[in-house]
């Protein structure tokens, strides 16, 4: 086994570009594309972490109460366009005594610094809830 | 600082590197559901197929290992950003080569923005 120690990887024919082999072997896939551009979670509710609070994050700059369900999440490093993909999953407070109260939730407004989350119960029935993953992949801005 | 210039990275035995504590999507997807389905951006997707409304197919380009992958999604409606159309959405690791992706809100409905990642070993 070899270990190589350093602090930045960078392509030599494109800088933004780094190919890796795949577990089996057999296919190949880039680095770059598939790491998460930005991540979070959020307490809308205010069981875990106090109402309206943002918790770990990774290149967002604020995540913010709108109205009930809704939020709008920033990213602090933009993407190059208004394409990329956005994933989250809620929970009606993130505790374990509610644990069978799923929501679900949808993005939209999707913008190159921005977009918005709203969690739900049923179709028109927005509530505060426990945002609890928020991924972003895509490509960064220059 | 040290930086390392490289278009490719292997293991020595010409297999997948180690990447300490780090696994990358595999996948990811941002498509219209709506109509003539497009689309947007994606990585990792050689193609997407309308299966009738509210029911789509990914298929990527390089297969994982197995259908044992972790697939997920969100989907919305997006005109206005506030409407409450949201929906409940299943994408299902349906074989190493592709996810299904279903929506349905009472019964089967498309979506304007629907989202997805995969996560996992290629083959």
């Amino acid at each position: 086994m070899s270990t190589i120690k350093v602090n930045t990887l960078t392509g030599t024919t494109s800088a933004g570009s780094i190919v890796v082999t795949g577990e089996g072997g057999g296919e190949t896939t880039n680095l770059q594309q598939g790491l998460a551009k930005a991540w979070g979670h959020f307490d809308q509710r205010g069981s875990i972490l106090g109402a309206n609070t943002t918790g770990d994050t990774f290149n967002l700059t604020s995540i913010t109460d709108v109205e009930a369900g809704h939020i709008d999440v920033t990213i602090a490093n933009d993407m190059v366009n208004a394409t990329y993909s956005v994933n989250a999953t809620t929970h009606y407070d993130g505790t374990i005594s509610n644990d069978r109260f799923s929501r679900f939730v949808g993005a939209s407004g999707i913008a190159t610094g921005s977009f918005r989350l709203a969690g739900q119960y049923v179709n028109n029935g927005p509530e505060d809830v426990y945002f609890h993953g928020i991924v972003v992949h895509g490509d960064l801005a220059e | 600082m040290s930086t390392i210039k490289v278009d490719t990275v292997q293991s020595t035995g010409g297999g997948a590197v180690t990447l300490t504590k780090q696994h990358a999507a595999k996948s990811w997807l941002n498509m219209n559901g709506t109509s003539t389905i497009a689309i947007r951006d994606s990585f990792n997707v050689s193609s997407i197929v309308d299966n009738g409304t509210g029911n789509y197919d990914q298929v990527f380009t390089n297969a994982m290992d197995s259908a044992n992958y972790s697939s997920t999604g969100t989907c919305a409606h997006d005109i206005p950003i506030s409407a409450n159309r949201d929906s409940n959405f299943q994408c299902v690791a349906e074989s190493a080569s592709q996810i299904n992706l279903n929506i349905f809100s009472n019964a089967q409905q498309d979506r304007n923005h629907v989202c997805g990642q995969a996560f996992g070993d290629l083959a």
